[in-house]
C-alpha cells in the first residue's frame, strides 16, 4: 500500500520540477526559437552586420524601458503612460535643445521625472488605481504632445546628431542595466517592490511606505523616459507625434517575455527585462527583416502577449488576471 | 454500544502526501447516526487534509469511502453537498462584495429565479429564515459580507452550511473565530443535528471544547491515527499526552504570581476613537504582558491596528515613552512597535513568498549598507539565527509560507519581529489556531520577552491566555475600558466576563 502512495508522490514532485523547470527555461527557449525562426526566414538577413547594428540601436531603447518598466510591474502595477512620457520628454527637449543645446537631457530627465511624479502620487495618495491614473496620464501627456508640436513636429540642432555612436549605447546601456539589477535583486527598494507584488497588505504591516515604494517606482519610469526621450532625439534629430508611440506595450510585452509575472511579486525576476527585451527586438525587428504586413505585425504581437501573460502568472495565487 | 448505532458514514485507508510530507497514512474514520466525532491533534497531523478529502475540496491519493453503505465518490464539492456530506471551512469563505442573502444561496439561486431573473426579495426572504433557523437574528442579509464582523461572516458560512440539511456537517476549527455569542448559536447547531439522528464531525485546538461537544474523539498525529476515545475516557491531560506523543505539563501558562513591571512607559495611549471605539487610555510599560479582552466586535482588534499607526484614530493619540507620536506604520517602525495581525495568513504573512523573505521584510533598513543594498549572508544569518531559534519546522528557507502549517506560520511571523529586535509588541490573538506544542513555546517567549524588558500588548479571545500571561489586563466593553484587574491567581474568568457583556 504505501508503494502506491510513494510512486503517486514520486510522479507529483516529478511533475513540479518539470514544471519549474520549464517555467524558469521558457525565455530563454523563446528567445532562441525566435531568433532561429527569422535567421532561417529572413535567409540570414537577420543576423548581417548592417542589421545587428539596428538591432543593438532596438535593443538599446527595449532592455533600458523594460528595466525601468520591471520596479513598476513587479508591484502588479501598470504604466500605460511610459510611451507618451517620451513623446512629451522628447518634444519639450527639442524646444530646449534649440536654445540650450545638448544639456536639452537635464530638461528632459525633469520632464519625466515630474510626469513619474504625478503619476506616483495620484495612484499612492490619492488611490486612484494604477491603471485608470496612467491611462488619463496617457491621454493627457498626447493631448499636451499635440499642442505643443502644434500637428507638426520639432526639430533639435543639426550638430547634436553628432553625440548618437553605438559605443555610447552600448556602454550606457550596461551600466544602467547593472545599476539596475543590484537595485532590482539585492537593494531594499526592488525587495519592496516584491514585497507590495506579493501582498500590499503584510507589507504594509511589515512598516513599508507602500506611498513611497509606488512612487520611486513610477518616477524611475518617468525618468527613463525622459533619458529614452534625449536618446531618440539625438539618433532621428526630430520629435513628431508619433514618438514613444506604444512603447509601454512593447516594453510589458518584453518583461512577460522574460518570464516576469503579470501579477508582480516574489518571483519577479530582473533578467526579465533583458532576455524579454532582446526577444522582444528580435521580433519585431525580424518581422520587418522578413517584410511582414504591418497588421499582421499587430495580430502576431496580441498573441503572443497573451500567451506571455497565460504562461508567467502564478495560477496558485489568483484566480484571474485583473 | 457502537454496535446498536447506526454507521453513517465510513472512510478506510485513506492516504495523502504533498510533495515529500505525508499528510495522511493509513487513515481510517467511522461516524455513527446521533453523534459527533471530534478531531484532534497538532497543526499539520492531517485534521483538514482529511475532512476536505471527505467534504470534496480534495481528493486523496488513495480513499475507500461509504455514505450510509453506498460507495461514496463525488466528483466536487457540490456534489458532496448534494449527497448529504458539507463543511464549514476554516478559513474564510464568504464573498465579500455579495451580500449576505447571495452568500448563503450562491450556486442555488436557481430556486428564485424566473427565466434568467433572479427574485431578490423572495431569496431575502428565504436567507432571513436560513439564519434564523440557526438562531441568528441580528444579521441584515442585504449587507455585504464584506462589511460584517468576523464572527458574523462565520454565522452566515454556518447557515449556508446547515440550509443544504447535510447528513453529515463538517466544522474545522471553527470556534476560534467565534466569540461567547457565536459559539452558543454553534453549540445548539451541533446539537440539533445530532439529535436528529445526523451526525457532525468537529476539528477544534480547544480541547476543553472537543471534550464538551464530542461524544467520541479520534485523535491524528503526523498523519496517523493515533488514539481513538469515547466521552467516558476523555481526559485533558490523556488527549493532549496523545496528540504531542510525549508528557507535557498541564499548565503551560507562567506560572508565577509577580505581577510588577518597570514604570518606564513604552507606549501611551490616549483617549483614542475610532469605529465603535469611544474613549481609550492607557500606558504599556517595559516588562509589562498587558492583556485585552473583551467580547469579539468590541473593537479590541482596531485597538491594535491603531497602535501600529495603520487606522487613524478619529480621536486621541498614540505615543512612544519619549512623546514621540505614532500616526503611520512606518513611525511604529521607527520607534521598534511589532504588530502580528490576528488575520495572519492575509495580513501577517506573505504566503506566496519565500520564508527568508518573509523574516527579512521587516528589518531591510538595519541589515542594509550605505548604498541600499543587502547581502546575501546577512539575510542569511539573520534568517537562520531565528529559524534556529524558534525551531521552525521546514525544508529549507527559501520555500514559500503557505506550504508550513499554521504555527510554523506563527512562528515565522514571529521570527520577522525578533529579528527586527523590537521593543513594543502589538499582538492580536497570538495563538489562535495553532496548536498545544507551539502555543506554549510562544507563551514561553513571550515570558523570555518580558524578562528582557520588552512591552508586549496581547489582545485575545481566549480569557484563559489573557489571565494566565498577563500582568494587567484591560476589558473592553461599549468602546470604552470597562475593567482593569492586576494579576491574580484567584482571578476567574467569570470575573472578567460580567465586564464584558
Amino acid at each position: 500500500m504505501n508503494e502506491t502512495v510513494k510512486t503517486a508522490e514520486e510522479k507529483r514532485i516529478s511533475a513540479n520540477t518539470v514544471k519549474s523547470v520549464a517555467m524558469k527555461l521558457y525565455p530563454f527557449v523563446a528567445l532562441f526559437i525566435i531568433v532561429v525562426l527569422f535567421s532561417v526566414w529572413s535567409g540570414g538577413r537577420l543576423l548581417a552586420a548592417r542589421n545587428l547594428k539596428t538591432i543593438l540601436t532596438e535593443a538599446f531603447r527595449m532592455i533600458l524601458g523594460a528595466s525601468a518598466l520591471a520596479f513598476v510591474i513587479s508591484q502588479g502595477a501598470i504604466d500605460l503612460s511610459y510611451g507618451s512620457a517620451i513623446g512629451l520628454c522628447a518634444a519639450i527637449g527639442a524646444i530646449s535643445a534649440k536654445a540650450f543645446g545638448p544639456p536639452a537631457v537635464f530638461v528632459t530627465l525633469l520632464v519625466g521625472a515630474v510626469i513619474g511624479l504625478v503619476n506616483g502620487f495620484v495612484h499612492a495618495k490619492l488611490h486612484v488605481n494604477a491603471f485608470i491614473t496612467t491611462l488619463s496620464m496617457s491621454f493627457m501627456l498626447g493631448g499636451l504632445l499635440d499642442t505643443i508640436l502644434g500637428g507638426g513636429s520639432a526639430s533639435v540642432p543639426y550638430s547634436m546628431l553628432n553625440w548618437d555612436s553605438t559605443w555610447l549605447r552600448l556602454i550606457t546601456l550596461i551600466v544602467v542595466v547593472a545599476i539596475g539589477y543590484i537595485v532590482f535583486e539585492y537593494g531594499k527598494l526592488g525587495k519592496r517592490c516584491r514585497a507590495v507584488g506579493s501582498n500590499e497588505t503584510a507589507a504594509r504591516q511589515s512598516g513599508i511606505n507602500i506611498a513611497n515604494v509606488k512612487m520611486t517606482a513610477y518616477m524611475i519610469t518617468g525618468v527613463m523616459a525622459g533619458f529614452l526621450a534625449f536618446f531618440s532625439l539625438i539618433r532621428t534629430g526630430t520629435s513628431t507625434s508619433g514618438t514613444g508611440d506604444g512603447f509601454e506595450m512593447d516594453c510589458m510585452l518584453s518583461l512577460f517575455l522574460g518570464g516576469m509575472p503579470i501579477t508582480g511579486g516574489t518571483s519577479a525576476k530582473f533578467r526579465a527585462a533583458i532576455i524579454g527585451g532582446l526577444t522582444m527586438t528580435v521580433l519585431t525587428n525580424g518581422m520587418n527583416v522578413v517584410s511582414l504586413d504591418v497588421l499582421v505585425q499587430q495580430f502576431v504581437r496580441g498573441v503572443i502577449f497573451l500567451a506571455a501573460v497565460a504562461l508567467t502568472f502564478n495560477r496558485k495565487t489568483v484566480a484571474f488576471i485583473k | 454500544m457502537s454496535d446498536e448505532k447506526k454507521l453513517l458514514f465510513q472512510a478506510k485507508n485513506m492516504y495523502k502526501s504533498f510533495g515529500p510530507t505525508k499528510a495522511l497514512v493509513d487513515v481510517s474514520l467511522d461516524v455513527y447516526a446521533g453523534e459527533v466525532v471530534g478531531l484532534i491533534g497538532e497543526n499539520g497531523s492531517g485534521k483538514s487534509t482529511l475532512t476536505t478529502i471527505i467534504a470534496r475540496i480534495q481528493k486523496g491519493d488513495q480513499e475507500e469511502m461509504y455514505l450510509e453503505g453506498q460507495p461514496y465518490s463525488p466528483p466536487d464539492v457540490i456534489a458532496a453537498t448534494a449527497e448529504g456530506i458539507c463543511m464549514v471551512t476554516q478559513e474564510q469563505a464568504t464573498f465579500e462584495d455579495l451580500s449576505v442573502a447571495a452568500n448563503i444561496f450562491i450556486g442555488e439561486e436557481k430556486q428564485f429565479a424566473t427565466g434568467p431573473v433572479v427574485n431578490n426579495a423572495q431569496m431575502k426572504k428565504a436567507a432571513k429564515k436560513a439564519l434564523e433557523n440557526i438562531g441568528v437574528t441580528h444579521i441584515n442579509v442585504s449587507t455585504l459580507a464584506g462589511k460584517l464582523v468576523f464572527e458574523d461572516r462565520k454565522l452566515v458560512e454556518i447557515a449556508r452550511a446547515v440550509y443544504a440539511d447535510p447528513k453529515i456537517l463538517i466544522i474545522d476549527e471553527t470556534s476560534t473565530t467565534l466569540g461567547k455569542r457565536g459559539r452558543d448559536i454553534l453549540y445548539s447547531v451541533i446539537n440539533s443535528i445530532r439529535d436528529s439522528g445526523r451526525a457532525v464531525i468537529f476539528i477544534s485546538h480547544d480541547i476543553d471544547e472537543i471534550m464538551e461537544v464530542c461524544d467520541r474523539i479520534s485523535i491524528l498525529r503526523d498523519g496517523h491515527k493515533v488514539a481513538e476515545m469515547e466521552k467516558k475516557d476523555f481526559t485533558s491531560l490523556g488527549i493532549k499526552r496523545q496528540m504531542v506523543g510525549r508528557e507535557i505539563e498541564d499548565n503551560f501558562y507562567r506560572n508565577d504570581y509577580d505581577g510588577s513591571f518597570s514604570d518606564e512607559v513604552a507606549l501611551r495611549a490616549r483617549n483614542l476613537a475610532l469605529g465603535c471605539l469611544r474613549d481609550i487610555s492607557f500606558d504599556l510599560h517595559k516588562g509589562e504582558i498587558l492583556g485585552v479582552g473583551g467580547l469579539a466586535d468590541c473593537g479590541m482588534h482596531d485597538l491594535g491596528r491603531i497602535l501600529f499607526g495603520l487606522d487613524k484614530p478619529d480621536l486621541g493619540s498614540v505615543e512612544t515613552g519619549y512623546g514621540k507620536r505614532i500616526k503611520k506604520n512606518t513611525d511604529a517602525i521607527k520607534n521598534d512597535f511589532a504588530y502580528i495581525s490576528k488575520n495572519r495568513d492575509q495580513e501577517a504573512l506573505f504566503s506566496v513568498m519565500s520564508i527568508r523573505d518573509n523574516i527579512c521584510i521587516a528589518s531591510l533598513n538595519k541589515l542594509a549598507n550605505g548604498l541600499g543594498l543587502i547581502s546575501n549572508k546577512k539575510e542569511k544569518d539573520l534568517v537562520n539565527t531565528w529559524t534556529n531559534e524558534l525551531q521552525i519546522k521546514m525544508d529549507n528557507m527559501n520555500q514559500f509560507v503557505m506550504y508550513l502549517s499554521g504555527g510554523n506560520k506563527q512562528k515565522v511571523a514571529v521570527a520577522k519581529w525578533l529579528g527586527f529586535h523590537a521593543d513594543v509588541f502589538i499582538l492580536d490573538c497570538p495563538t489562535r489556531g495553532i496548536d498545544v506544542g507551539v502555543k506554549a513555546a510562544i507563551y514561553q517567549l513571550l515570558s523570555e520577552l518580558k524578562a528582557q524588558g520588552k512591552a508586549i500588548i496581547m489582545i485575545s479571545e481566549e480569557l484563559p491566555e489573557v489571565i494566565g500571561m498577563s500582568d494587567r489586563i484591560l476589558i473592553i466593553k461599549d468602546g470604552l475600558i470597562s475593567g482593569e484587574f492586576p494579576r491574580n491567581p484567584d482571578l476567574k474568568e467569570s470575573d472578567l466576563i460580567n465586564y464584558m457583556i
